[in-house]
């Protein structure tokens, strides 16, 4: 189990989604009850982010005005939508949501793709823009 | 609409989801975050959003589907030494991959919400 959460650790630090992975570990490799899984899905996700956040706070990687523009209304609305969860019959959501995913993976997968294509320095640049941010942090330090 | 407020909105959006779901509001935030920032910002960002939206639905879970110690206490453990790893070789991965990752478990997930 805690070889599974190191694995999902790393990904979920990298924002790919390895609570997918650890889910899919703890329910079908580890026989945990599907709800429990959840729970511990979203704990284990807390310490792992808490920690890559401090790595890509010190790397330049956070934008503040991103996060604080997203994380607020998200943090109120999940609370929104922990109290509508058993107001609202769940299975019938499943599937638009799984329409949802498919179209945002794809959009992900293709998306990179032709960003490539079109501009191959971007992902340079980006590293380049990395190597910077570091080198002011090590600077102010 | 501005994209403060396209960010705004699927900030709200993943909230929802994150609550509802009890996970998975990531998979409504990045598609738009990686529209409008750059580069690796874009995942970096959403697991800063994902961080207080997880707390809320891991609340919520540990109210209604408490895990044992026994199964917590790894998963807690492996975490923060998976988030560890993972924010020091953030820089290292290139941004194609980490787009393919995301967007292939993705895929997955919802092929599994269908089925």
């Amino acid at each position: 189990m805690f070889l599974c959460a190191l694995t999902a650790g790393t990904l979920s630090a990298w924002g790919v989604g390895g609570g997918t992975l650890l889910l899919l570990a703890l329910t079908l490799l580890l026989g945990v009850d599907q709800r429990q899984a959840q729970t511990l899905n979203l704990l284990f996700f807390l310490p792992a982010a808490g920690t890559a956040l401090f790595f890509h706070s010190r790397h330049g990687q956070l934008d503040a005005a991103a996060v604080r523009r997203t994380a607020l209304p998200g943090a109120l609305a999940a609370l929104a939508g922990a109290l509508a969860a058993g107001m609202v019959d769940i299975s019938l959501l499943r599937r638009p949501f799984g329409v949802f995913l498919l179209y945002a993976g794809a959009s992900l997968l293709l998306g990179g793709r032709s960003r490539r294509q079109k501009g191959q320095g971007r992902e340079e640049s980006q590293e380049q823009e990395d190597r910077d941010n570091q080198r002011k942090m090590e600077k102010t330090e | 609409m501005k994209a403060a407020n396209r960010q705004r909105l699927a900030g709200a959006a993943a909230g929802v989801v994150n609550g509802i779901f009890g996970g998975g509001g990531g998979t409504v935030l990045l598609p738009v975050l990686a529209r409008e920032l750059p580069g690796r910002q874009a995942f970096a960002v959403c697991v800063a959003a994902m961080l207080p939206m997880c707390a809320v639905s891991a609340a919520a879970g540990l109210l209604h589907a408490p895990p044992p110690l026994w199964q917590a206490a790894p998963c807690l453990a492996g975490g923060l030494l998976g988030g560890v790893l993972g924010g020091l070789t953030f820089g290292k991965v290139p941004v194609g991959l980490l787009r393919a990752a995301a967007g292939l478990f993705m895929v997955y997930g919802g092929v599994r919400y269908l089925l």
